[in-house]
Order: C-alpha cells, then sequence, then structure tokens
C-alpha cells in the first residue's frame, strides 16, 4: 500500500512508532485498502516487541475513530487483529473472534467476522460514530459465555454493561456513543424479534427507544439494528423489515392528540392507534 | 422483604411459593421458572397438573427477579393469557415461549430442572 493517503512522515515513524502502527491500521480503512503481508508483519514485529506499551488510551481512541469513519472499517480491524494489536488496545472486541453465534443460513456466524460486516455497512449508510462505536461494543459481554452454551449467550447484557462503561471511561469516548451502545446492547434483540402480534408492547418499545422524544437517538438504533441485519449472510439487499413496522406504528402514533392524555392514557392511545395501523385492533395491550 | 415476599405472606401463599422465597432464587432460576410458565401457557410443558400449580406460584413470586431477557412484554402477555386465556393471548405467548427455550441454553434449564425436582417435587 502506497499512496498519499496512507504514507507517514518518517519522522512521525521514529519519533512515535506505536501511534504510527495504529495510524496504518486506520488508513487502510481508508480508499487504499487493505495492509500488504509485509507490513503486517513488521506491525506484528512491533507489538510482539512491546510497542504498544504505554500508550495512552485516548491518542489510541484517536486512532480507532480515524479508522471507524473511514470508508472500510473492518480494514483497520483486520490488520489490528492480524498484528496481535487489537488485544492490546481492544481486547474486549479482539475475545469475540472465533466466537460463535446463531444466524439463519449459515446456522451460526463468527462474532467477530459478522461485527466487521456490521461495520462496513455502517459505513457504507454513512452512519455516524455513535451507531459504528456501538456496532464495535454490543457483542462484548458474548466473549466468556460459557462453552457448552454455545452459540446462546444467556446473560450476555449483563456481562457488557460493566465492559463497555469502561472501554468508555478509558478512551473518553462521548456520551452519546456510550448511551447508544447500552441502549443498543439491551434492544437491538429485541428489535429483530418485535411483531405486529400485539400493539401494546410495540408502543412500549418506541417509547423506551426514545422514538418520540430522542428522535436522532432512535434513528441511529434503527440504522445500527438495519446494519446488523443486513450482515448476515445473504441479507446484503434486504430491507430491514423490523425498520418498516416501526416506522409504520411511529407514523400511526404521530397523528394522536396528546393534549390532556396522562402518560398511560398516552401509551394506550398509542396502543391503539398502533393496532389500528397493523390491523390488528384486538391486541392492543386494553383489549387482551 | 420484597413487595412480593410481603404479598405471599398476607395471601396464604401456595407452599411452592414460599419455598421459592425460602431458598432465595436467582435470576438464572427466575429466568428459568418464566421459560417454563411460558411452555405450560403455550400447551408444550409435561409437568403434572400440580406441579404446573407451582411452578406458577413460584413465578408470581420470582419474576421481579428475571434478567433483561425478559422484558416487561413478555410478563404482560403472560398476566394477560392467565387473565383471559383465549385463542388471542394464547397466540401471542407461542413467540415469546419460543425466544425463551432459544435463549437459554439447555444446561441452565437442565440445572434448574433438576434444582425443582431435588428442591421441591423430589
Amino acid at each position: 500500500m502506497s499512496s498519499e493517503f496512507t504514507s507517514l512522515p518518517p519522522e512521525f515513524l521514529q519519533s512515535h512508532p506505536a501511534l504510527s502502527l495504529l495510524r496504518l491500521a486506520a488508513l487502510s480503512a481508508g480508499p487504499d485498502g487493505m495492509l500488504d503481508d509485509d507490513t503486517l508483519e513488521l506491525m506484528f514485529e512491533q507489538v510482539n516487541a512491546g510497542a504498544l506499551a504505554g500508550l495512552v488510551a485516548t491518542e489510541v481512541w484517536a486512532e480507532l475513530e480515524r479508522g471507524l469513519m473511514a470508508r472500510m472499517p473492518s480494514n483497520m480491524f483486520r490488520a489490528l487483529y492480524a498484528s496481535g494489536a487489537l488485544k492490546k488496545v481492544l481486547p474486549e472486541v479482539a475475545a469475540v473472534f472465533g466466537v460463535p453465534q446463531i444466524a439463519d443460513d449459515p446456522p451460526q456466524v463468527d462474532i467477530g467476522q459478522h461485527l466487521l460486516r456490521v461495520l462496513d455497512e455502517a459505513a457504507r449508510c454513512g452512519a455516524p460514530l455513535a451507531v459504528r462505536f456501538a456496532a464495535l461494543a454490543m457483542h462484548v459481554g458474548k466473549a466468556d459465555s460459557p462453552p457448552e452454551h454455545l452459540p446462546i449467550h444467556y446473560r450476555h447484557v449483563e456481562r457488557a454493561q460493566s465492559r463497555i462503561e469502561a472501554m468508555c471511561q478509558r478512551f473518553g469516548v462521548s456520551a452519546d456513543c456510550r448511551e447508544l451502545a447500552l441502549l443498543a446492547l439491551v434492544e437491538c434483540e429485541r428489535v429483530h424479534r418485535v411483531s405486529e402480534i400485539r400493539a401494546g408492547p410495540v408502543a412500549a418499545m418506541l417509547q423506551r427507544l426514545g422514538a418520540f422524544d430522542r428522535p436522532q437517538r432512535f434513528d441511529q438504533l434503527m440504522t445500527l439494528c438495519a446494519c446488523d441485519y443486513r450482515a448476515y449472510p445473504k441479507r446484503a439487499t434486504h430491507d430491514y423489515p423490523k425498520a418498516i413496522l416501526l416506522g409504520i406504528a411511529l407514523k400511526a402514533c404521530a397523528a394522536i392528540d396528546e393534549i390532556g392524555l396522562s402518560a398511560d392514557g398516552l401509551q394506550e392511545a398509542r396502543a391503539a392507534a398502533i393496532a389500528v395501523a397493523f390491523g390488528s385492533e384486538r391486541w392492543s395491550n386494553s383489549q387482551t | 422483604m420484597t413487595s412480593a415476599a410481603t404479598d405471599l405472606r398476607n395471601a396464604d401463599p401456595h407452599p411452592a411459593a414460599q419455598w421459592s422465597l425460602l431458598v432465595g432464587f436467582n435470576p438464572e432460576q427466575a429466568d428459568c421458572t418464566t421459560a417454563v410458565v411460558l411452555k405450560i401457557l403455550d400447551n408444550k410443558c409435561k409437568m403434572l397438573p400440580g406441579e404446573k400449580l407451582a411452578v406458577m406460584a413460584i413465578y408470581d413470586a420470582v419474576r421481579h427477579l428475571a434478567s433483561p431477557l425478559f422484558e416487561c412484554a413478555v410478563h404482560d402477555a403472560i398476566r394477560a393469557a392467565r387473565q383471559q386465556p383465549g385463542t388471542l393471548t394464547l397466540e401471542a405467548v407461542h413467540p415469546l415461549r419460543v425466544h425463551a427455550e432459544a435463549a437459554i441454553p439447555k444446561p441452565v434449564m437442565k440445572r434448574y430442572k433438576a434444582f425443582l425436582r431435588d428442591g421441591l417435587f423430589g
């Protein structure tokens, strides 16, 4: 790889070998693509020699952010993984490579490889940093699921919460990144499972996701869920059906006159409006 | 004492519920209880009628301990299916039961059944 975009000044290489290593990885996520084997070998030797020791976490994050926001974030993480640097700078994420989880066809996927596809899909969509960080962070509780449980990751949410908090604190990640990552951790799988069968839970989900009072965050979560969905094999060109479903529900709720309604009354009204929009009036919470 | 515990003591509770409070369920056992209740409501449980009643009573005592695996909607659906059992409410339980069975690893459920067998049904 040799282009103006990826080249580093020699003095930078000499004075900041650790940062250079990370910068090279980050730049490989740009237009010129993956690093060659010789460069990766050199990086591997530097990591083994302890080049990353003593690196300040906020400096690491600056490079990770650079790669995350580039066109092919997966290239950066492949380079970091191959050189052994990922284990040093993001051990929580490195640990999910090689861990299986349930999919449709094939029935299992490697979480690490899936995560890379989610990141590239997020980049393709022009997703903001918060979405890409959440994609990176939301599987970290699956690294140490008991082997006899695999490919199920029972209670990974509880395991991940403290790890995400620690990652955010270590890198000084912004509050919006942290919030979206924690929200995605709990809600992404639930969004994948949402159905029109009962309108009450759909109304409650929209409320939990901030669809009514934090529309930007809701949109970001939908982007993440859609990227996660399309990252599974054979779905790359599919529309995300749950975003369509929640979009219909949200539109139905927008028509409600909220004046004079209590919080409970508003939720009832939303459930009823969603039930009508789904053509399943009997399924609102109040009519069970 | 939890509010569930208070309610049960005030309402002459089922012995199984008393037992569950005595031994102190953890979130894993509360999740498994929720999953078994979903199986019962979805007519997929092979327990004896008395055992099903016992698990239902335990559920009432420990459901507040369940992990984030089961959001409020699950407990709402269970409540609806128990209050007004009918095609519509029971249909809503089916996908939740399928999800619960997929989300709880078999060794966890096996451990829970042994725990029930040893502590309650033994």
